[in-house]
């Protein structure tokens, strides 16, 4: 129905959206982009943050707020001119011609309201129907979203729901009014798997029933479910636009490849690796060129570091914790594994699956309430915290957030020399060269040296986390969502980084990710699991290619797009050559 | 979570109750070991006061005797808790009646021009808030004032008022309880600072909720500005009132003592004063031990109001 | 990256840009308000410090012959009760005033950061027992407290400074205990134990640096208010006694002569007033300048 559907619902020409700072300077935000998007179609837009996007949303709803200019040669909606729209005459099209969903976030619908007062305000500020029909109609929306027991969900506050169900009472509060049109800002975002699916289910049930769907993501595996055409957004333009088949199969630009390439998934297992490997030897990315690390064929010799004797051992470790309500809460169950030196074993789970618990216990952080933790077959969790200090430099981590991991007073010349056992600012004078070596072998210069942790960017800042973490030369990194604070880009090339350490230093890696293309990534064996037990392990061929547990194949499910690429043409060896990254560009 | 066994609610107020005695029990037994602090021998000192001459050996033992004082200090905290209990707070060193009895004599005056000058602080705020959150201009004015109002000791504000009104307009009575017109001057006096301080939160809960994702939600179902303001951002700008109400009700109190002085009006301020400058220490205790319980009181009806006006608290035991 | 895109895509790994700064005209009243409140500050500094050196006469020469004056060559401000001369009582007042805030917010400062980080550092039973006795100092209204401190050891100077700052101390100490928690639970603290430093070097060199720099913008805030508390008690006749030139003492005299001498009772609230609210002015600017660290 919509490629040669009538005249487009949405049309934009040139597009520009630019904020005014309170320092009087004008950011270009969106810098001249055209759309159209016909009735019942599905447009997503997909780009990094600060790619425009929302603000490219923001300005089909007048929300842009006051700082903003919306400027373009077109933009209509149903063939009415948005520019220059009065407030009152944009209150008439939002929530009634033009729903809006934003990400899950705790308060994305207010909090001291009963969820079906939510649902039922674009009814209430329209008036549309009396309050019997209002109350009957966010019943059957409800029930519409797929959510159970509408009734006793309706006169529940948001926090009593999941995120699944408040993204889709948000998603309920958007259509009540039966739009022509849905925008939906990061919709899945802060989902786990197999909830994003369920959503973008919805989503697609809604196109298919005639909503046209305007979809924001910076993840193309979610786009390319469901997407009619996808616009890929740099920097406030639009770089490329096609079918999901030409964008995912056929990238023409650059920056989509760069997109695809990080994205670490896995539909389709052996193709990441080269695009990742691509990645990693792209100059922008540091002084260092990283060597490709040894995955480029997965069945080589890669494959198969030597393993060693076994240096972390779980032995039937469990942890309850006491919940707010005063009932217990059982984190880890039993867990029992060994990490072998030199290995990089996964950690699979979705959030509340116990595998953070299981990072914090297996660095002491934590004291199992049954079982024990072993370093090296020495008594590791059983130690007093006295006994533990000289040993424990050699289990390190590396947080999800390294920003938080890092003494805002300090520079990271002293934050490095801390951990090369160099405390004060005399120490770090004289530990500059180990300090400068180590910077060096995470792909940083000197220049950050006397820089604070909040000076640094996200990429920049993993890697001082990493180069802290290897100074006391540890034996096990444990390595808790390293990367899922990041952009996808530089996911990739921390990723990377991880696995050339491990191989340069020979140490192993316990890589905990909600993520299974991240530790298909790096990793031999994967652990799954799913409230606080192991469900399943093997390497992660096995586990990827024959998932025995069916959590496991939910967690599978949830990734692999039917609308992902086939393996032999997705691979990067098709690609135009001249495609590819011209090297040595940038320093 | 979801129970039906009433339990969770009833185990919140019981707990919440039993806090409160633990609150309550702690304030009076600061006080006791405060009285032990008192510099002097105590039996002369409850002899002391109204009799000029040195008592008698005879009348000192006696005091003793009947005061338990030669007692052991457990066995006299005991009887000080079984006393309390019974709403037995002493006896003034000073005026020989019981402690309890002054307090109450004088507990309706200080009462009015609290509970008055918190509505009339509370309705300042409000107005102040709403008025001026996310308006830059009128924001930059009144939290100036605000500013202002809060550096200013209630003693000043007071002189200047009766200066201005009393003395100089000759609009309100100088001193003394009379009406309703000898309670405005007091009033605004006291109400004043309470008014600067909930006005400063309140606005930033407003402003707060206001850069929240709801707002933007609430507004993309084409919810006019107004609506957004009075059906969600209220609310959520009462939270942090609720916060500041023990601070309020300290300022509350304190200030009753220098606005009675300054008014001359008759009341807890004015005994608890006249207490401390003669050394009559279970006054000073009582009044110690009675704001104890009502701030216990008040910060149990807050926080059931959290609950009632955050239904993320219900759940959650404080 | 590529040549074919802009800039400005090339920058998902650089640093993030710094916060917005406010808006621009509400700068230079704020950078104003602060000069003034500095200047002032000064002044009434080194009035407390060499009040000799601003003040032409005595504050304590009575001339029973020129009192309630008004303003003239002689006596700027005026004269009291007594015939002293406002202006010099004034300036002599400024040291007492300052005095009692400073030790009192200094010695309560001290108790609260030993009262918290003990409470914070320690196990479960000790951190309650600190909290809980915490709550029932602070169930009662500080001005209550103070006054039963100043019942208990009498009136004058010193126990007032003391009074008040029992009356701080409980807050800090809650304050400072809260802090000790988030900076006990960061990551950077998480950092430094898995290095293996003994637990004398985190609190040395990680915990306590970083809780105590916003106490110190609490502690400038506290100032002013342990100025009014302790001009109040000065106020109600159990501070400094007469004839120490105060300010709330003098504030309490002029209550008698309001008719008589208006302007009496309007300088030294106003010398309490200005001086509290320079002190705010300076602490909102630290204030920022911290958060603005922080936050960038």
């Amino acid at each position: 129905m919509s490629e040669n559907g009538p005249a487009p619902l949405l049309t934009a020409k040139n597009l520009t959206v630019s904020f005014t700072t309170p320092r009087n300077e004008v950011v270009a935000a969106v810098r001249g982009i055209d759309l159209a998007l016909g009735a019942g179609e599905c447009l997503a837009l997909v780009g990094e943050s600060g790619s425009g996007k929302s603000a490219t949303a923001r300005a089909v709803l007048g929300l842009t707020g006051s700082r903003a200019t919306v400027d373009a040669e077109e933009l209509t909606f149903a063939g009415e001119q948005l520019l220059g729209l009065a407030e009152r005459d944009w209150r008439r099209l939002r929530g009634a011609r033009i729903g809006f969903v934003l990400q899950d976030a705790l308060t994305s619908l207010d909090p001291l309201r009963r969820v079906g007062d939510e649902v039922a305000e674009p009814l209430v500020v329209h008036e549309l129907g009396s309050r019997r029909d209002r109350d009957e109609r966010v019943i059957s929306l409800l029930q519409g979203v797929g959510i159970p027991d509408p009734r006793v969900r309706a006169r529940q506050y948001p926090h009593e729901l999941s995120g699944g169900l408040r993204q889709r009472a948000l998603i309920a509060s958007a259509i009540a009014a039966s739009p022509s049109l849905v925008i939906a800002d990061e919709p899945t975002t802060a989902l786990d798997a197999t909830v994003q699916r369920q959503v973008l289910d919805l989503l697609s049930d809604m196109r298919d029933a005639g909503t046209a769907i305007l979809l924001i993501s910076h993840d193309l595996s979610v786009v390319a479910r469901l997407a009619d055409r996808i616009a890929v957004m740099a920097a406030g333009l639009i770089v490329e636009q096609g079918t999901p088949d030409d964008i995912l199969l056929r990238p023409a630009h650059p920056y989509t490849r760069e997109l695809l390439a990080a994205v670490p998934t896995f539909g389709a297992p052996g193709r990441i690796f080269r695009a990742a490997a691509d990645v990693d030897t792209s100059p922008r990315d540091s002084p260092t060129r990283l060597a490709a690390p040894s995955r480029a064929d997965p069945s080589g010799p890669g494959r198969s570091h030597p393993i060693g004797r076994t240096i972390l051992e779980l032995d039937a470790v469990s942890k309850r914790f006491r919940s707010p309500d005063g009932t217990w809460r059982q984190a880890v169950d039993g867990v029992t594994f060994g990490l072998h030196a030199g290995e990089a074993l996964g950690i699979v789970g979705e959030s509340g699956s116990g595998k953070s618990t299981t990072a914090q216990i297996a660095m002491a952080m934590l004291a199992p309430d049954h079982g024990e933790v072993r370093l090296d077959g020495a008594a590791w969790s059983g130690l007093r915290e006295r006994e533990r200090q000289s040993e424990r430099h050699r289990i390190q981590l590396i947080s999800q957030d390294p920003l938080s991991a890092f003494d805002p007073r300090f520079t990271v010349e002293r934050i490095i020399a801390e951990a090369l056992g160099r405390p004060g600012r005399r120490g770090a004078i004289k530990a500059r060269a180990e300090v400068t070596a180590l910077l060096r072998r995470v792909g940083l210069d000197d220049d950050v040296l006397h820089r604070r942790g909040r000076e640094l960017s996200g990429g920049q800042r993993q890697r001082v986390a990493i180069a802290r973490a290897i100074a006391p030369r540890p034996e096990v990194l444990v390595c808790d969502e390293p990367v899922s604070a990041l952009d996808v880009s530089v996911q990739a090339r921390i990723l990377a980084l991880l696995a050339q350490l491990r191989h340069e230093l020979g140490v192993a890696l316990l890589l905990i990710s909600h993520d299974l293309g991240v530790i298909h990534e790096v990793c031999d064996r994967v652990l799954v699991m799913k409230d606080g037990t192991i469900v399943e392990h093997g390497t992660v061929t096995e586990v990827l290619t024959a998932p025995r547990h069916p959590y496991t194949h939910s967690l599978l499910d949830s990734i692999a797009s039917d609308r992902s690429p086939s393996p032999a043409s997705a691979n990067t060896d098709q690609h135009d050559p001249a495609l590819t990254y011209p090297g040595g560009n940038q320093r | 979570m979801n129970e039906r066994t009433l339990s969770p609610q009833a185990r919140w107020w019981i707990r919440r109750g039993l806090l409160g005695i633990v609150v309550v029990w702690g304030a009076a037994t600061v006080t006791f070991i405060g009285m032990q602090l008192l510099p002097g021998d105590k039996a002369t000192l409850i002899a002391g006061g109204g009799s000029l001459g040195g008592a008698t050996p005879e009348v000192l033992a006696a005091i003793t005797r009947e005061y338990g004082l030669d007692r052991p200090l457990i066995a006299q905290y005991g009887d000080f808790l079984a006393r309390l209990i019974h709403g037995d707070l002493g006896t003034s060193y000073q005026r020989g009646a019981p402690v309890a009895e002054l307090i109450w004599s004088q507990l309706g005056s200080t009462v009015v021009l609290a509970l008055g000058a918190a509505v009339l602080g509370f309705v300042l705020a409000v107005v102040l808030a709403t008025s001026t959150a996310a308006r830059p201009r009128g924001r930059a004015v009144t939290s100036t004032v605000e500013l202002v109002l809060l550096s200013t000791p209630s003693a000043w504000v007071g002189i200047l008022a009766l200066t201005v009104f009393s003395f100089e307009l000759r609009i309100f009575p100088a001193i003394g309880n009379d009406g309703i017109a000898s309670l405005v001057l007091p009033w605004v006096t006291l109400a004043l600072p309470i008014a600067a301080a909930l006005a400063q939160v309140m606005r930033d809960g407003l402003e707060r909720a206001l850069e929240q994702p709801f707002a933007t939600t609430v507004l993309s179902r084409g919810a006019t500005h107004g609506r957004l303001r009075w059906r969600h951002l209220a609310r959520h700008s009462l939270i942090p009132v609720l916060t500041l109400s023990g601070w309020s009700l300290a300022e509350l109190l304190g200030g009753v003592v220098i606005v009675e002085t300054v008014f001359a009006r008759a009341g807890i301020g004015q005994l608890l004063v006249t207490a401390v400058t003669s050394r009559d220490f279970p006054v000073v205790a009582g009044v110690v031990i009675l704001s104890a319980v009502v701030f216990v009181v008040v910060n149990v009806i807050v926080d059931a109001l959290y609950r009632v006006v955050d239904p993320r608290l219900r759940e959650t035991t404080p | 990256m590529t040549a074919r895109l802009p800039a400005t895509a090339s920058r998902t790994e650089c640093p993030p840009t710094p916060a917005a700064p406010r808006s621009a005209p509400g700068q230079w009243a704020r950078r104003g308000g602060l000069l003034c409140a500095s200047v002032f500050l000064l002044l009434v500094g080194v009035a407390a410090a060499w009040p000799g050196l601003l003040s032409v006469h005595t504050p304590d020469v009575t001339d029973l012959s020129a009192t309630l004056q008004g303003a003239s060559p002689e006596h700027l401000l005026g004269t009291d009760r007594l015939g002293r001369d406002t202006l010099s009582r004034l300036i002599y007042g400024a040291r007492i005033s300052l005095l009692l805030g400073l030790t009192a917010t200094g010695l309560g400062f001290l108790a609260g950061l030993v009262w918290g980080l003990t409470a914070g550092l320690s196990g479960r039973v000790v951190d309650e027992v600190a909290m809980r006795s915490a709550d029932v100092f602070m169930s009662v209204p500080s001005m209550l407290m103070v006054l039963l401190v100043i019942a208990i050891f009498g009136a004058g100077e010193r126990n007032a400074a003391l009074a008040v700052a029992v009356g701080i101390a409980p807050g800090f100490a809650r304050l400072v205990r809260g802090q000790t928690l988030v900076v006990k639970n960061t990551g950077y603290v998480a950092a430094a134990v898995s290095l293996g430093l003994p637990a004398r070097a985190v609190i040395l060199r990680h915990i306590v640096p970083n809780v105590l720099p916003p106490l110190f913008v609490y502690a400038t805030m506290t100032l002013g208010q342990t100025i009014i508390v302790g001009a109040s008690l000065s106020f109600l006749g159990l501070g400094p006694q007469p004839p120490t030139p105060e300010w709330g003492l003098m504030l309490a005299e002029a209550r008698g002569y309001l008719q008589r001498a208006p302007l009496l009772g309007v300088y030294p609230g106003l010398a309490i007033t200005l001086t509290v609210l320079s002190i705010a002015t300076v602490g909102r600017a630290l204030q920022l300048r911290f958060e603005g660290r922080d936050a960038r």
